[in-house]
């Protein structure tokens, strides 16, 4: 169990590519927390926890999973408001495939002295075989009135019409996944810091 | 609070049942009931099973129920209050707040007699039995026809689903039983106080809905006025079987007396192209636990939970909606709205799952939470499970105050503060609100005005 501070008016990015299994950040006033994971390959478990204790704190958690044949993974990242003014944001994608399971815990958890606070929290699942299997349990405790929280859900597969009209366009059945596949990723690369975007190999083809 | 009421209500019954909860008990309420012997044995399973299981120990509060504190028989005199006089002013003052009719204000505080009801809705009554359709109490479903309550009585939801559910069998009494026959379709939502010899809505009410392939019926239980009781512990249970083709919509507007633990099971199971519509207001009680659930067994069948709640000072509203789906191209939709001001709480908990073997399902959950002041409270714990490349899942939840930018809107056209909440709450309710026979949808907006009345400073 790792336990990191981010002092006051600091700002850090930290990159996990499996390294670290559960991990607490405590983050200090108007300091900001950017934290990017990516899981692949056997059976794994992650747990974070993020504690928003400095007013105008913020943190940005940022996952991407891929899992095929067997692979199973655990995913909880809980996030809690404890200071006013603080944001929080958690955004999850994720590619199963083959016989592979996902189970995704989200806790956005707003305590009273965190009023002014909002969080959002969105985890999408794209389901590639029909023996993948995605549970997901996004919580929410709002305990201040002064807050804005959202979270949502998806999972779903590749969609019919879309390749379809790709391969309209003369592209074939294959390369037309493919992009839909990168297109699914794009959104959450465009999101992560710019020095970050270059070790991410995505684990697809 | 209800200590007053508790008495009046006491004094008039005509038989009780000892306190706390043993086999001479649920022996006498089957004798009471003049039940044969197969439902007798139901009962004293039920209670085998109750004593075997443990109270759940997630969402609210259930610690302060003591089981053996609690009359579960009376059986109800004709007037709960000799007159109008004694009914307790509260209530008065709520009926005429909400522009209740005289006479549903009689028939709801008990002090009406029955045959006023019956002549009223007698011609009703006719109608339906002409196409058919048995609407019946509970008691008289199990005499009359005994064959049908055996075959679907307990069977979607089992004495051993969990304790409340036990607790009723053994000692349920009330509820409908309602059977629609094939291609029929019931144009009037059926309501309780319909029935001939409709009792008050009970404790342990037991209700059963089946509907024949192609059939289509509406059934509304509870009002918007506040329905007091004597007894702190509502646990009810309604079963409903929707066959081929068939649409069930259940209506449920809930505001007992703020003393009552609400604990009520409700499922339906339907069949290939079916459909079952939950619409669920909760206002009153100080904790309610429950999730409508729909089992989606045949193909194409479709269940939709609509879920209002509002929680006020010391209420717990732990609502929301179970879909599961077991059959390929099965469809769902779960919309929650709750709001919570004066320091309640409302809680969210719903559950869609996709089992292995279905495909090209669809389902969507939305749930929106609005927490008015700083002592509220509103939580969200959903879990959806999807299986496969076929289906499609999609989960949205929101939580946030009023907007202050629409307070000031509306109080720029020269709305009172006050006004301005209500007329945005209203707004925020409505697509369920919507949903609810409009004469019942006017009073909900009306309780709505009565209960806000000064939650925001």
């Amino acid at each position: 169990m790792d336990n990191l501070i981010i002092k006051k008016g600091q700002t850090k990015v930290i990159f996990d590519n499996g390294s670290l299994e559960n991990c607490t950040f405590d983050v200090e006033e108007n300091a900001a927390l950017t934290y990017v994971f990516i899981l692949s390959g056997g059976v794994k478990r992650t747990e974070i926890l993020v504690r928003l204790l400095g007013k105008s704190s913020s943190s940005s958690v940022f996952g991407i999973f891929y899992g095929e044949k067997k692979d199973e993974f655990q995913i909880v990242i809980r996030t809690i408001h404890k200071a006013s003014d603080s944001s929080g944001q958690t955004f999850v994608k994720g590619i199963l495939d083959g016989e592979s399971k996902c189970i995704f815990l989200g806790l956005v958890d707003i305590e009273k002295s965190a009023s002014g606070s909002c969080d959002i929290l969105r985890q999408d699942t794209l389901l590639l075989s029909s023996q993948s299997r995605v549970e997901s349990l996004p919580h929410m405790e709002i305990k201040a009135n002064n807050a804005i929280a959202k979270h949502s859900v998806t999972s779903s597969g590749l969609s019919d019409e879309q390749i379809l009209y790709l391969q309209m366009r003369g592209i074939d059945p294959k390369t037309s996944r493919k992009l839909m596949i990168e297109g699914f990723l794009l959104e959450i690369l465009n999101k992560l810091p710019k020095q970050l975007r270059k070790n991410i190999i995505c684990p697809l083809r | 609070m209800p200590r007053r009421w508790k008495r009046g209500g006491m004094k008039n019954s005509l038989f009780k049942a000892k306190k706390g909860l043993s086999k001479r008990v649920v022996e006498q309420i089957s004798w009471h009931k003049k039940e044969s012997s197969w439902m007798r044995k139901l009962r004293l399973k039920a209670l085998g099973i109750f004593k075997t299981k443990t109270v759940p120990t997630w969402g609210g509060d259930l610690s302060q129920i003591d089981f053996d504190d609690i009359y579960y028989y009376l059986k109800p005199a004709k007037q709960e209050f000799d007159s109008w006089d004694k009914v307790p002013r509260e209530i008065k003052r709520t009926y005429e707040k909400l522009g209740v009719p005289q006479a549903e204000r009689g028939f709801l505080s008990g002090v009406k007699a029955q045959w006023d009801s019956e002549v009223v809705y007698g011609s009703i009554l006719k109608k339906l039995k002409r196409k058919g359709v048995i609407f019946l109490s509970m008691e008289e479903g199990v005499l009359k026809y005994p064959d049908l309550v055996k075959e679907y009585f307990g069977k979607i939801i089992p004495a051993s689903d969990n304790k409340f559910a036990a607790l009723n069998g053994a000692v349920w009494s009330g509820g409908s039983f309602i059977y629609v026959p094939r291609g029929v379709k019931v144009d009037l939502p059926l309501q309780a106080y319909f029935r001939i010899n409709a009792q008050k809505i009970g404790q342990f009410e037991r209700t059963l809905i089946i509907a024949d392939e192609g059939s289509f019926v509406h059934y509304l239980e509870g009002c918007t006025s506040p329905i007091y009781t004597s007894n702190s512990i509502h646990a009810g249970v309604v079963e409903i079987i929707v066959k081929r083709n068939a649409r069930v919509r259940y209506t449920t507007i809930q505001n007992w007396s703020k003393n009552v633990y609400n604990l009520v099971t409700k499922r339906a199971r339907v069949e290939e192209e079916g459909i079952m519509e939950w619409v669920d207001f909760n206002g009153g009680s100080a904790l309610t636990m429950k999730y409508p659930s729909v089992y989606l067994v045949g193909k194409k069948a479709r269940g939709e939970v609509l879920s209002l709640a509002l929680a006020g000072a010391n209420q717990h509203q732990d609502t929301g909606g179970k879909v599961l789906h077991l059959a390929s191209e099965t469809s769902s939709r779960i919309v929650s709205k709750s709001v919570s001001f004066k320091g309640g709480r409302t809680s969210f908990r719903g559950l869609v799952k996709i089992m292995g073997d279905a495909t090209n399902c669809k389902t969507s959950v939305v749930c929106d939470a609005l927490i008015l002041d700083n002592l509220s409270r509103s939580d969200t714990y959903p879990l959806i499970s999807a299986c496969g490349d076929s289906n499609k899942v999609e989960h949205e939840a929101f939580v946030s105050k009023l907007s202050k930018e629409q307070l000031f809107y509306l109080q720029s056209r020269g709305f009172s503060p006050a006004d301005s909440e209500v007329m945005i709450i209203n707004g925020f309710i409505e697509p369920i609100a919507k949903e609810i026979p409009f004469e019942y949808a006017i009073e909900l907006n009306r309780l709505i005005k009565l209960e806000m009345e000064g939650a925001v400073g």
